[in-house]
């Protein structure tokens, strides 16, 4: 055999077996030592520090779980938050991490491209970026606080390898907004400002970045739902025009905007009914063309009332609607459920929390990567 | 009776084996696809002790997957194939020397036995230490230290 002449390991063999360890083993082989064998993991394996495989085992079909808890531990004054991944390896292993990751209870929480984006209650000055794979948290620069409301944009530029926070801060009695800009891994370490080309909106809640793009749900000076995007590359804002009644409902968590298969995607009622829910999605974003891919009639059909759940994302490339519930005055064991748009069935799944009695609130993420970044 | 193909170890000893377990073998499949399988199949890279395991390998996985077929009612909802037995084998299967480990690992990785390849590989790895596994693949040094340092500190999450 040729090994005992040559020793010679092929390459492909070698990519091979790199593919197969754990994350954290990999990173410890790809520690400094030699260029080619760095060149070879980064060219194959860990690409603009993502951890690709071509794994023959089934992939798991359920999302990742973040559950986020807020519990006072004395002698603390202050409450800490509580992040807990969850992680579905098979369908009879479950993984946990417990890690607490800031003071005060969390007002923001993106997940882009395997960060998590968030800022607390406590120091909203202060962004935070935590990589759940290293498990390692920093802090961004303090931005300099205007007066008014403060709201971060959290994106990703795949076409530059680019994370970049958006930093909004509303002025309501003047309707005026300033906008700053940081970009991770950026020498200067500064916040910048930013023109705002669209005018005063106020930003009520959900986000989602797509493809370089962060859409999310405002109001305009009048008051009105609309529909905003933030070109995480060119630093540019737009208005979406949506579809008519997409937004138009009284309350910001009607309609969910979602990922769906890497396009733009809405869940919100056809109807005032509440039982009937429309799936749109954006199938052109440059020309901002939507088709309604489905109405799902009686889809809450033995779900807890709607004011308890919420839809939380579209699996990849399962298709199925996640909901769960929005607080979670927890038992042992956290329900949660999914509809599949294709056969009209709603599936329920436990997952099992580590200790009782925590109010916690769900986040799914359905397009989780492990990246092993240094921040 | 099914159609046999035999196969020439490095050695040039010749093993026959039925179809069916040849199959498990993406490399030999394409083979028997293009209709060149007539007169055996040399293998120059693979000795005689090496392909007797990887046949074991082979019809074992044959069999399971028949005895699957079988049994397809107790498959879970999923499709998975949750053959406890089965898993025991491949364990007990890869409790070999290290070099035997390392030419069935080629092996699979050259006649594109996925299974296997995945169970040699990890094998291979499971327990090793970073300094083992350079050896194995006899990896040389070429950064400086003072540069190992820096890099080492970046990752410091992976050495905890």
């Amino acid at each position: 055999m040729s090994r005992n002449s040559s020793g010679v390991i092929p390459l492909d063999l070698m990519v091979e077996i790199f593919e197969k360890l754990p994350t954290k083993s990999l990173a410890r082989f790809r520690c400094p030592y030699s260029y080619q064998w760095e060149s070879i993991i980064n060219n194959f394996i860990v690409i603009d520090s993502i951890v690709t495989r071509r794994l023959i085992i089934q992939q798991p079909r359920d999302p990742h779980f973040f559950f986020e808890k807020c519990r006072y531990q004395p002698p603390h004054d202050l409450p800490f938050t509580i992040l807990t991944y969850h992680h579905q390896a098979t369908d009879e292993e479950q993984h946990y991490h417990e890690e607490i990751i800031g003071e005060g209870y969390l007002i923001g929480f993106q997940y882009v491209r395997g960060l998590i984006g968030f800022w607390c209650s406590h120091n909203v000055e202060y962004f935070r970026i935590h990589n759940p794979t290293t498990r390692q948290s920093i802090f961004l620069p303090n931005t300099t606080r205007l007066p008014g409301a403060l709201f971060y944009l959290f994106g990703y530029d795949p076409f530059k390898n680019q994370y970049k926070v958006l930093c909004l801060t509303h002025n309501l009695h003047e309707l005026s907004l300033s906008c700053t800009l940081f970009i991770l891994g950026d020498v200067s370490k500064k916040w910048r400002g930013i023109q705002c080309s669209i005018g005063f909106h106020f930003l009520f809640g959900q986000e989602v970045c797509i493809s370089g793009s962060i859409y999310y749900k405002a109001r305009d000076a009048n008051g009105t739902p609309v529909l905003a995007s933030f070109d995480v590359r060119h630093e540019k804002f737009n208005h979406v025009r949506t579809p008519e009644n997409l937004l138009a409902y009284y309350n910001h968590e009607d309609s969910t905007l979602v990922n769906y298969h890497g396009k733009l995607g809405c869940i919100c009622p056809s109807s005032f009914n509440w039982n009937e829910m429309d799936m749109w999605v954006m199938q052109d974003a440059e020309k901002q063309e939507w088709s309604k891919i489905d109405t799902f009639l009686d889809m809450l059909h033995g779900l807890p009332n709607l004011n308890m759940v919420r839809f939380a994302g579209v699996t990849n490339p399962g298709g199925e609607i996640v909901i769960v519930h929005k607080e979670y005055l927890s038992e042992l064991a956290v329900k949660v459920y999914y509809y599949d748009t294709k056969q009209n069935g709603l599936r329920r799944a436990e997952i099992q929390t580590t200790r009782p009695s925590d109010q916690v609130t769900i986040r799914a993420v359905t397009d989780h990567v492990e990246n092993i970044m240094h921040l | 009776m099914s159609k046999k193909i035999i196969f020439e170890s490095s050695e040039g000893e010749s093993f026959e084996v039925d179809e069916a377990v040849a199959l498990e073998c993406q490399t030999i499949k394409n083979m028997i696809e293009d209709d060149c399988t007539d007169g055996g199949i040399p293998l120059a890279n693979v000795n005689s002790a090496t392909l007797t395991k990887v046949i074991d390998y082979c019809k074992k996985h044959v069999e399971a997957a028949a005895a699957a077929e079988a049994n397809a009612g107790d498959k879970d909802i999923y499709g998975a194939n949750k053959d406890i037995e089965l898993k025991t084998w491949d364990e007990e299967f890869v409790k070999v020397d290290q070099p035997l480990l390392f030419d069935l690992m080629l092996a699979a990785n050259f006649l594109i036995i996925p299974g296997l390849l995945d169970l040699t590989c990890k094998t291979m790895m499971r327990g090793k230490t970073v300094l083992q596994i350079r050896e194995i693949f006899h990896i040389k040094k070429d950064y400086t230290d003072a540069e190992e340092a820096e890099v080492r500190k970046e990752n410091a999450w992976a050495f905890e």
